[in-house]
Order: structure tokens, then C-alpha cells, then sequence
């Protein structure tokens, strides 16, 4: 099976199956269509990418690799936030910073299908909160002037969500 | 002396692995008994002999369990002869969650123990740490092994209030080891691991944490004990247990600490917190207490917290049910360094449990480890992933995330966000300022509700819907009986209209042709009521539409409304019996075979 280089931001070199490094549209990109040579045993460089991260992002790729590939985003499909597969639950069981760091390289090596599962992640922790529950989960600071939120409130309250 | 009754009962249930201590002389009482109650002690089997178990040999186990059970019964059968009332007792035990499922002596007796196994292996015993497992833990009740998940499965049957306490139990210790095991945080998670060492290089790298061992110390104690009680709190709490959880951690590093001044002495490194047990010497008579009594001044902040302590447990046992945090303590709270704090239950209802943390002052916390205490989110995240984030919550929830700070304001006042906006005449008026109908205009879902033809209202609609709005509409909700539907839909278009509610159902529908121009993008219709009108809005868009909901009463409904038309794109037909009930969803497979 052929394998790839990657070099991390902190100068770690990774070498990884070719087709788990595709899952990256970024890397795919590379290699497809500019071409570049994997054989040539250079490495390539993910200059926003640091070691710890990309290597749990390899550990998501290696278990996602045989994934099939996902339907067609549906721009009004319910976006659902409940069908994380328990696997990719446990793999984000993580301290926000990694999380996050975790979602910038996805973000940087357009890999959807992890931003997707990070973003409903994020998603479930603002849900069933209330602003304030909310600043506290993420260290938020209410920064509105005195007085602002309530207008804000009162200027959107005859456009909530109509309860059925 | 008076003999007293009805007084509440305390079963103090010694600790320390199954292996040894006793129920003897180690724990006077006499602090705690300036609260009246009765105190009971008890030594059970230990070691083997109370914990051997070999199905080989056809040795059940668990003795030292079932000679605690059978010492509770003893207590709610004679303790009124000692003037204690059978109804008021409680355990204050340092490990056995187990009786937690026997509520009265009934249950007590009917609890099969059996279930509560210990993980010994077949060739050679070991119980080394099954201490461990019991401290966090209670059994499972559906007969499953103790191993596999051992917390509460279902609401324990004995719902009573608990006090729940914690040292840094782990935190001090010279040997740190993770517990691989499925009680623990690291259990079957290999990414969790390196998380883990992850974590530490970032606390290191951030200088949140100078020591590198002292954080890894840290961590063991979250992921061995402080992270096992959390967790079966968490689920307590998952099941709406619905007896009081006060949780609170003792921290205060004093002299009559008893693991932490003799039996753990040698296995410690220098560092401040409670180990192990110190919490028992403020409970009850300390080990040093003839030397604390000769030197008081000494002993000072000893004695002040073993009064705290002793207060709160012998409150708790006093009041019970009624027991309501730091409020019922204002013999607590007298003397605290921070009077008026407030201690929450633990199952309050807070998203972010708090727990009381006991050092040389209160404070109501909820993490054991203070994360930096920075915005990660807004710091790092870029607006197109707040984007996506977004994305996944309802317009109620991005309403409530809208005023969390002005950073998210900003994003989700973006006109992608638009949150449903009901037209009537009371929202729309002929005052409003030319910059909040800019703003209306911004809208994706709009309702317009049927008020009655009155005032300036129709007038005000008309104008208002113009082609600004009409461009940014992708879900309408129209109800309107009296206005004539002709004059809102020809010569107009909707380019991102996707979905149609219709609440007045009697309106005059252009030919089918025109209303692809009229609504290109439509997917999705939902009518009130079986019409001509509606069947023909509904046949008009045969071939664009995905979904249809429909109110039906019969099978001819059904057909009334499809017609003979072929809907090639159709994936799912929602059907309810009226508008306010909900629908019974038919998707692919059933609607394959109906149309």
C-alpha cells in the first residue's frame, strides 16, 4: 500500500497510507491535481498543522477511511445534531482547545466530514442553555453594554420561533 | 438522664478497601453528637473472608456486604430501643454505594447482593483493587457483572438525600498509575490517552502549570477518583433522582488528618490538599485527640473544621430530606470566612453541577481543575465555523446564543440567521422607523396570521412585501382568509421560497406553469385542509415538490390531493388528522407502494 510524508508545523514528519492522508480534500488536491510526487519521499509541509493535532486527526481519518462517501449536503436537510456515531463521541471527548484546534486543521485540510461532526459537537454544547449557562461553558464575557441585551430581547420577541 | 426518642439514626460503615480497619474505637463521636442522634458502629468480614469469591468452588463472596446488610436490618428492627427512630437512618459509609438500593427492610432483603461481584481471578487472588471499584460505584441490579458498567443502570431503589464527599484521594501519592479499567475516565478510549499527554504539554506549554509530575498527579486523581464520582453523580442526576445530592470536596490540609499525618505518610509527596480519609477526622473524634485537647491554640483551625464538619454531617442526619445546602447552616455560615455563600444542590438543575470546596474557606465550584479561564472560542474559531456551529441549532437557540456576547450577536444578526417573523397587526404598524422595516425585510421565515380585515393592516401587508422581502423568504406561513391569494402570488416572484405553510385554505391558485416561475425553489408544502385550491397548489408544483403535509382523513383525501399527477421527486408525505395534531410520517418505502 502506498504510503505519503507529512511534515507538521513543529517539524514532525508522519507517514501515512495515501489513501487515509486523501481524506484531507486539501492533501487530495496536492497530490491529484498539482501533482506532486509522493514517491519522490518528500514530505509535505501542513505548515498550520501541529503534531498532537494532526495526529489525532489521523487516528479520525484511519477510522473513517472505508466511510462511504457522504449524500449530498441538502441546504434545507433538518440539520440534525443527535446522529454522532458513538466512536466519533468518544474521539471528541476532548478539552475545548483541542477541540477546537482539531476543527481549524480539519477546516485547513478540507476534511468535511470531521468539520461536520465537530461543528454538531459545539452545537450540542450550546443547546438547551441559556446565555448565560452558555458564556460559562466557553468562557464567554458578556460584553454588551448595560441595558443592550435587553433591547436585543425586546426588539426579537415578536420574531421567535412560532411554537406549533 | 432523660432518655430521648424519634432520634435520627447515623450507621457509620467503615472503610478501607475490604481489607481491613474496624468499626472500634477509632471513631468517636463526640462533636458530632452535639447534634442529637444515635451513632452506630460495626465491624464486618474482611479480606478474604469477607470477599472471596470462586465459582469454582462455588463460593459466592460478598460476605462482608451481606454482613453489612444484615447489620442494617439489626439497626431498623431494635434501634428504638436505643431511642432511635428506624425511619431516620442513615448510613455514612466511605464505600458502600450498594445499600443506596435497598430503600426499606423489604427491599434490604429482597437485594440480591450476588450481583455485586468482585474481579477475581480464578488462579490466585487478588483483591487489590477492588477497593477502588467500590468506592465510586454502585452495583448493577440487572444481574449484568459488576465489571461491565458498574453504576446505577436505573434509579437506585432507596431514593434518599445524599452527602456526598471527596478528597484529592490520588493526588499526593508518589506512585501514580492509571486505572485501565471501564469504571475509568480512560477506559476503552485510546484517544483519550493521547489526549492526555497532549493535555499535559499544553497546560506545560501555556504555563497554566509549572510542574510537569504535579500535573500528571492531577490527572490520575481526576481520571481514578475524582472523575468516578462524577460520574456516577452525572448519572444520578440522568435519572432524575430526585432526592437532594449535596457533593462537596474536602481539601483542608490540617493536623488530625489521618492519611495524610500517618498511613499514607511515607507514600506522599510534599504538597497541600487531603488524602484519603482525612475528611473522617473532622467527622469524628480525630487520632490525636488527647494532644489537641491539651493544646488548643494549636489546634485551632482543626477545631473550627471539625466543627464545620461535624455541623453539616450532623445537620444532614438531623434534617434529611429537609436538608437544603448552606442555607440550613447558620451556625456554618456564622463562621465562615465567606458568609452567605451558597452551596446548590448537586442535581439543582444547573447545567454546570456545583460542588462545595473545603479547604480553609467555602466556595462553590465545579471543576476541580480551573480550565484557563479564557475565550478559546472567539479566539480561535473563524466566522465560517461559527457558521456551521450555528447552522445545527433551531432560531430559538441561535435567538438565545444571539446574546451571549456581541461577537455572536454580530454573526447571527447576519441576514442568514433571521429567526421567524410574525406579521400581524400588532407587529406591523405604520410607525415603525424605515430602519426596522429594512431590517423585517431581512427575514427567511416569515408568518403572516389572519387577524380579520381591519384597519390599515391589508394596506400595510401589501406594501410591505415587496421584492426585498420576497428575495430573502424561504419559509412563509400564510393565513390569511381574506386576502386574495392572486394578488400576492401573480407577477411576483420567490426565488428562495422552499417552503409554503397554508393555514386559509379557499384562494384562487395560478395554472401550474406560472407557479414554477412564481416559486422555482419550492420543496416543501403544508396545508390545513383538503380543498380544490390546495389540491391544485399541491398538483401545480408536482414536480418540484420533496415534501407534503396534509391533513387527511380518509384514504380519498389522499387521492383528492395527489390526483393523477406523477410526483417524481416526492421523498416523504406527512398526514395528519388535523393541523394542530402531529403528523404521521410516511417515507420511500410506504409512499413507493401508495403512489
Amino acid at each position: 500500500m502506498s504510503t505519503i510524508k507529512l511534515e507538521t508545523s513543529d517539524g514532525v514528519k508522519f507517514t501515512v497510507k495515501t489513501q487515509v492522508a486523501k481524506c484531507s480534500g486539501t492533501i487530495r488536491t496536492m497530490l491529484e491535481d498539482i501533482g506532486i510526487n509522493p514517491q519522490d519521499g518528500e514530505a509535505i509541509p501542513l505548515s498550520n498543522v501541529h503534531s498532537t493535532i494532526l495526529q489525532k486527526i489521523l487516528v479520525w481519518a484511519e477510522h473513517h477511511v472505508d466511510d462511504p462517501e457522504p449524500p449530498r449536503e441538502d441546504a434545507d436537510a433538518a440539520k440534525r445534531t443527535d446522529d454522532i456515531c458513538s466512536w466519533d463521541e468518544d474521539f471528541l471527548k476532548v478539552d475545548q482547545r483541542t477541540l477546537f484546534d482539531v476543527m481549524l486543521a480539519a477546516n485547513y485540510l478540507d476534511m468535511k466530514q470531521l468539520i461536520a461532526v465537530c461543528c454538531k459537537t459545539v452545537a450540542n454544547m450550546i443547546k438547551g442553555k441559556t446565555a448565560d449557562q452558555i458564556r460559562r461553558t466557553f468562557n464567554i464575557e458578556n460584553d454588551f453594554p448595560p441595558g443592550e441585551e435587553d433591547k436585543i430581547r425586546l426588539r426579537n420577541q415578536f420574531c421567535e420561533e412560532r411554537s406549533r | 438522664m432523660r432518655p430521648q426518642t424519634g432520634l435520627p439514626v447515623l450507621v457509620f460503615i467503615h472503610g478501607s478497601g475490604g481489607e481491613d480497619g474496624s468499626g472500634g474505637a477509632n471513631y468517636g463521636a463526640d462533636y458530632l453528637l452535639s447534634t442529637p442522634m444515635v451513632i452506630l458502629t460495626f465491624n464486618y468480614r474482611l479480606g478474604p473472608l469477607g470477599f472471596l469469591r470462586s465459582t469454582q468452588h462455588a463460593i459466592d463472596g460478598n460476605f462482608g456486604l451481606k454482613d453489612q446488610r444484615l447489620a442494617l436490618q439489626w439497626v431498623q428492627w431494635n434501634v428504638h430501643l436505643f431511642g432511635g427512630d428506624p425511619e431516620r437512618l442513615g448510613s455514612c459509609t466511605k464505600a458502600y454505594l450498594y445499600h443506596l438500593n435497598a430503600s426499606s427492610l423489604e427491599a434490604l432483603q429482597a437485594l440480591d447482593y450476588e450481583t455485586v461481584q468482585f474481579e477475581l481471578p480464578e488462579e490466585g487472588v487478588s483483591y487489590e483493587y477492588a477497593g477502588m471499584r467500590w468506592s465510586c460505584f454502585a452495583a448493577r441490579m440487572d444481574g449484568d457483572m459488576v465489571e461491565t458498567y458498574p453504576w446505577f443502570l436505573d434509579k437506585p431503589v432507596n431514593r434518599v438525600p445524599m452527602l456526598v464527599v471527596q478528597t484529592g484521594e490520588f493526588e499526593l501519592l508518589k506512585k501514580r498509575k492509571f486505572l485501565l479499567e471501564q469504571n475509568y475516565l480512560n477506559a476503552g478510549m485510546e484517544p483519550l490517552i493521547d489526549n492526555i499527554s497532549y493535555t499535559v504539554d499544553r497546560w506545560i506549554e501555556s504555563k497554566l502549570e509549572a510542574d510537569r509530575d504535579h500535573l500528571y498527579r492531577k490527572l490520575v486523581n481526576i481520571a481514578n477518583a475524582y472523575y468516578p464520582m462524577k460520574r456516577f453523580l452525572n448519572r444520578l442526576v440522568e435519572l432524575n433522582f430526585d432526592k437532594e445530592i449535596f457533593y462537596f470536596q474536602f481539601q483542608f490540609d490540617g493536623k488530625f488528618g489521618f492519611g495524610k499525618r500517618i498511613a499514607l505518610k511515607d507514600r506522599l509527596i510534599d504538597g497541600t490538599g487531603a488524602v484519603h480519609g482525612d475528611e473522617l477526622g473532622y467527622i469524628f473524634n480525630p487520632f490525636n485527640i488527647q494532644e489537641a485537647l491539651r493544646n488548643r491554640t494549636a489546634f485551632e483551625k482543626e477545631w473550627q473544621v471539625h466543627g464545620y464538619m461535624a455541623t453539616i454531617v450532623g445537620l444532614f442526619v438531623k434534617l434529611g430530606v429537609r436538608f437544603d445546602g448552606l442555607r440550613d447552616f447558620p451556625e456554618v455560615l456564622a463562621h465562615s470566612i465567606m458568609p452567605g455563600v451558597w452551596w446548590p444542590r448537586y442535581n439543582g438543575g444547573d447545567s454546570v453541577p456545583k460542588y462545595l470546596n473545603f479547604n480553609d474557606r467555602f466556595e462553590p465550584q465545579s471543576t476541580i481543575m480551573s480550565p484557563p479561564a479564557k475565550n478559546l472560542i472567539n479566539d480561535l474559531l473563524p466566522i465560517e465555523l461559527f457558521d456551521q456551529i450555528f447552522s445545527h441549532l433551531t432560531p430559538a437557540q441561535q435567538f438565545t446564543a444571539m446574546t451571549t456576547c456581541t461577537h455572536w450577536f454580530q454573526i447571527l444578526g447576519h441576514d442568514r440567521y433571521r429567526r421567524r417573523l410574525l406579521l400581524n397587526p400588532s407587529t406591523l404598524t405604520d410607525d415603525l422607523p424605515p430602519q426596522d422595516l429594512h431590517w423585517m425585510k431581512q427575514f427567511r421565515l416569515i408568518a403572516i396570521s389572519d387577524c380579520g380585515p381591519f384597519g390599515d393592516f391589508p394596506n400595510l401587508l401589501t406594501g410591505f412585501v415587496d421584492q426585498e422581502l420576497r428575495d430573502h423568504v424561504e419559509d412563509l406561513q400564510f393565513g390569511l382568509e381574506w386576502i386574495d391569494w392572486e394578488d400576492f402570488l401573480r407577477d411576483s416572484r420567490w426565488p428562495a421560497l422552499r417552503t409554503l405553510t397554508i393555514e386559509a385554505p379557499r384562494m384562487e391558485i395560478p395554472d401550474a406553469g406560472e407557479m414554477r416561475l412564481i416559486a422555482p425553489n419550492l420543496r416543501r408544502i403544508e396545508v390545513a385542509d383538503v380543498t380544490e385550491s390546495v389540491a391544485e397548489l399541491v398538483q401545480g408544483f408536482c414536480d418540484q415538490l420533496e415534501e407534503v403535509c396534509t391533513v387527511m382523513r380518509s384514504m380519498k383525501d389522499f387521492e383528492f390531493i395527489f390526483g393523477k399527477k406523477a410526483f417524481g421527486k416526492l421523498r416523504s408525505v406527512a398526514l395528519k388528522t388535523s393541523m394542530w395534531k402531529d403528523s404521521e410520517v410516511w417515507t420511500d418505502a410506504i409512499l413507493r407502494k401508495r403512489i
